[in-house]
């Protein structure tokens, strides 16, 4: 089954994250718990993106002894769609404060 | 009911786009051509061990600063939230007495502050060789911060200070960003400063400068949110 292996398994708890935050963010009455599913769909988002950034096979992009500097590119999975990441959580951070601050 | 059932027809919609998508999705036996990019030239043009740290401070520097934009306005307009709510509770009077922490609490923050904020520094400084960076370290940083409020909970947060480390490093990013352009080739280059030897703590130019100041900038920024909020909660 192709569908048991790791990338699927990781975007598909991406996609349910996603829609466990939009259920949520629809029917809770509490802006708290809205909040919490709204950062719910942002893990989601997250775990997406990482997981599409997978190479079958490969390892995280940091050249220490057991990736070295020859062939990187064979070596290593997508770096760009990682550092795209870490700019989805400072500013699913900063939105997720001001909504809360609207309390 | 018909709202129910109109929320139900929303999440349907998106599980069948997701659906969709999941059926059509492929997975990668190789780079893209930008990540193969990166991965071939990362070494011998930044001189980073962490490729994703060479590509959000050196590469996509501009994508940083924006970021670290973003969360300036977030911390201020936080600040000036809570100089509005001050305002209107001078009038009102306080409500309850914040409750003293417990003496394992006091004593044990004692011991775990320092070493938390050794840990977020250490973190921060290296940036460019093992995974981690100037917001994680922040983060961590924070946290500690976070830690020293509950166990002093009546102690005054001093915006003054997290406001001179803040704009002081923020002011340097953006003067090393502008170095880059007189030294080296352009905006935010890491040539400023000689690459090293591949794999040291003081390698890869300018990048854990500019990521330590990145830290303390953000470090300082989420204490302040976090000292804000305590103080709007405390008020009300």
């Amino acid at each position: 089954m192709k569908y048991f292996s790791l990338e699927y398994i990781s975007i598909i708890t991406g996609f349910l994250l996603v829609v466990i935050g939009i259920w949520g963010i629809l029917t809770q009455k509490n802006i708290i718990k809205m909040i919490i599913g709204f950062t719910i769909f942002d893990t989601g988002l997250h775990v997406i993106m990482v997981s599409i950034a997978y190479v079958r096979g490969k390892t995280a992009p940091i050249l220490d002894d057991a990736v070295g500097i020859k062939d990187v590119a064979d070596k290593i999975v997508d770096p760009v769609p990682q550092a795209l990441v870490l700019t989805a959580i400072v500013i699913g951070l900063g939105v997720t404060a001001n909504v809360s601050l609207c309390n | 009911m018909l709202k129910n059932s109109f929320i139900l027809a929303i999440l349907i919609a998106f599980s069948l786009i997701f659906v969709s998508l999941f059926i059509s999705y492929e997975g990668n036996d190789e780079l893209s051509n930008l990540g193969k990019y990166y991965a071939e030239n990362g070494v011998q043009e930044v001189g980073a061990q962490n490729l994703v740290t060479s590509i959000v401070v050196t590469y996509r520097g501009i994508d940083t600063l924006g970021e670290v934009v973003i969360l300036f306005l977030t911390a201020a307009i936080i600040g000036f939230f809570l100089k509005l709510s001050k305002k209107d509770s001078k009038n009102g009077k306080r409500v309850e007495k914040l409750r003293e922490a417990s003496e394992i609490l006091k004593t044990g923050s004692q011991a775990l502050v320092p070493l938390i904020f050794m840990f977020g520094m250490y973190i921060f400084i290296n940036g460019h060789l093992t995974p981690g960076g100037g917001f994680q370290g922040g983060a961590v940083i924070a946290t500690g911060f976070v830690l020293m409020m509950i166990a002093n909970p009546v102690q005054k947060v001093k915006h003054g200070v997290l406001a001179f480390v803040e704009s002081i490093s923020g002011f340097s990013f953006v003067v090393i960003g502008i170095l880059g352009i007189v030294l080296a080739g352009g905006f935010l280059d890491n040539h400023i400063l000689k690459l090293g030897t591949f794999g040291e703590i003081l390698s890869a130019g300018a990048i854990p400068i500019i990521y330590s100041f990145i830290g303390l900038k953000v470090g300082a920024e989420l204490s302040g949110i976090v000292g804000s909020f305590n103080e709007i909660q405390a008020e009300k």
